[in-house]
């Protein structure tokens, strides 16, 4: 049985990466806070046997698998927050960049919510949970080669997806200028 | 001997060179061919600020270390502080329960009971019935029923008045018609042929059901011998194949860095003994190819093998076309139901 305690600390601790991790996949961040939410209340009461030691990714797996079924159960366009700027992202020396990441956030936010999902959760996995592909071999239960190849594949669409012409006339047509994210 | 790289081995190898999942060799050829090729350069930068920009993407929609407000209240009230009150309900069941049993077994020792006290003849010649005015089971419809009378000789009941016409009519009538459509509709599977585009051979051999309908998801045989269905499992297990092939056509032939990384990946996921039990499953006609593959990637996961070797099995997947007909055996086939 866990503790209250370590409850509130998991949750802490977890609950805000586990919402990115659900709404990058599922697209609805209410949604995904229902199933955050729900990932804990099984926690709790039928934790894996393995212990602490295997929270992480037994809540992650969770998270995963019930995103992925809302996303099939719903199929409803995305409800997510109005980005807040990410720091990392920022660069004080040139104040018209965040303007420019902002409108490529959305424009990836876009090109996202056209993916279907396995080339959305894999992407996700990789980019913003950093497994290694072993890790995302086990946890989406695929072979490695298919890790790799499934990968490949979900790069090239989001690029294509991200060079696509807007659709709403609001939205800025310019050219998307990958080159600004170069590592230095 | 293959010291340069192409644009579609930079292409095939992309995830590997941005996850740094390459060999110190084949990304030195992998960079070597960047650095002269513009299009390849624009390719990896798009492809690696578009990693970047879906971890910020994701990123953006939560408060970095915080949780949403009412979160942690929401949960507690459906765990530690719900505990007594799901034991308080799970003890009222048990007590429940409890008092039900003790019930019927009294029930249960006062009917023996009464049986037992008939006299012995009476239980075994038949006589004249015993009868007992007792209440009608559920009637339909009480109004037309006087009395009704149990005959515990007969063990029937006797009805003083008549039934209503509908009262023994089934109900769901008209069911069994809405299931036959249920399976048509779940049989009848729509099938396309993959390999449009290549040549005859390889589109003959490439006569794979790409629907999601024709894909059993257990693996099973279909009864169609012009078009077998190929389970989502083998198509995975051939796109893994395939990539592997692709990946040793591209490697380095003065090294076994390349060998090595596809050894690992094909060790990992035993892709020759998948190939194997994949082949059983695939028309006549596929099964040379996947034997082909099973063969070279049992050959690389068990060695032992010389730079030489190395060189035959990549002659030998170059000359057949193996990996582009292993690509489209699977059928490239992804959906969401593959996760």
């Amino acid at each position: 049985m866990i503790s209250e305690a370590s409850l509130r600390d998991w949750m802490d601790k977890l609950g805000p990466r586990l919402i990115a991790l659900s709404a990058g996949i599922c697209r609805d961040r209410h949604q995904a806070e229902e199933i955050v939410q729900e990932a804990f209340v099984k926690l709790w009461r039928n934790p894996p046997d393995a212990g602490e030691i295997a929270y992480t990714s037994w809540l992650r797996r969770v998270v995963t698998n019930s995103s992925i079924n809302a996303l099939q159960r719903t199929r409803r366009p995305g409800a997510l927050p109005e980005f807040s700027p990410d720091p990392a992202m920022r660069a004080p020396d040139r104040p018209e960049h965040e303007v420019d990441v902002q409108e490529d956030l959305q424009r990836v936010r876009a090109a996202m919510d056209r993916l279907d999902a396995p080339k959305r959760t894999i992407l996700i996995l990789r980019a913003f949970e950093q497994l290694s592909y072993e890790e995302i071999a086990e946890h989406l239960n695929i072979p490695l080669g298919t890790v790799m190849s499934r990968l490949n594949r979900a790069r090239a669409a989001l690029v294509d997806e991200m060079k696509r012409e807007p659709e709403r006339a609001e939205e800025a047509p310019r050219v998307f200028r990958f080159e600004r994210y170069k590592p230095a | 001997m293959k010291r340069s790289m192409d644009c579609t081995d930079i292409k095939v190898l992309l995830s590997g060179l941005i996850d740094d999942e390459l060999g110190a060799e084949t990304r030195h050829l992998a960079e070597r061919h960047i650095a002269e090729c513009r299009a390849c350069r624009v390719l990896v930068d798009e492809a690696e600020a578009a990693h970047q920009l879906v971890a910020s993407e994701a990123q953006a929609t939560v408060e970095p270390g915080r949780l949403p407000e009412g979160f942690v209240g929401s949960v507690l009230s459906r765990t530690v502080y719900d505990e007594p009150r799901r034991r308080g309900q799970a003890g009222s069941w048990v007590n429940w329960l409890g008092w039900m049993a003790a019930a019927a077994c009294l029930v249960l020792a006062v009917a023996i009971w009464a049986l037992d006290r008939r006299p012995l003849t009476g239980r075994l010649a038949p006589g004249p019935a015993p009868v007992a005015k007792a209440p009608p089971p559920a009637a339909p419809n009480p109004g037309m029923i006087q009395t009704a009378v149990y005959n515990t000789t007969g063990r029937s009941w006797t009805f003083d008045g008549e039934l209503p016409p509908d009262a023994l009519a089934l109900p769901g009538a008209g069911e069994a018609d809405s299931h036959a459509a249920i399976e048509d509709d779940a049989g009848s599977t729509a099938t396309r042929l993959a390999g449009a585009g290549r040549n005859a051979a390889d589109s003959a051999a490439a006569m794979i059901p790409l629907e999601s309908g024709a894909v059993t998801e257990d693996g099973a045989r279909s009864d169609s011998p012009a078009a077998p269905p190929i389970s989502r499992r083998d198509a995975e297990t051939l796109d893994a194949a395939a990539l592997l092939l692709e990946w040793l056509l591209a490697g380095d032939d003065d090294s076994f860095a390349d060998i090595e990384s596809i050894r690992r990946v094909a060790e990992y996921d035993g892709l020759p003994t998948r190939l194997a039990e994949a082949r059983d499953r695939l028309a006549p006609a596929d099964r040379p190819a996947v034997f082909a593959a099973e063969s070279i990637l049992w050959r690389i996961v068990h060695g032992p093998l010389s730079l030489d070797d190395v060189r035959d099995l990549r002659r030998t997947v170059s000359e057949s076309d193996l990996a582009a007909k292993l690509e489209v055996m699977s059928g490239r086939r992804e959906s969401a139901g593959a996760l």
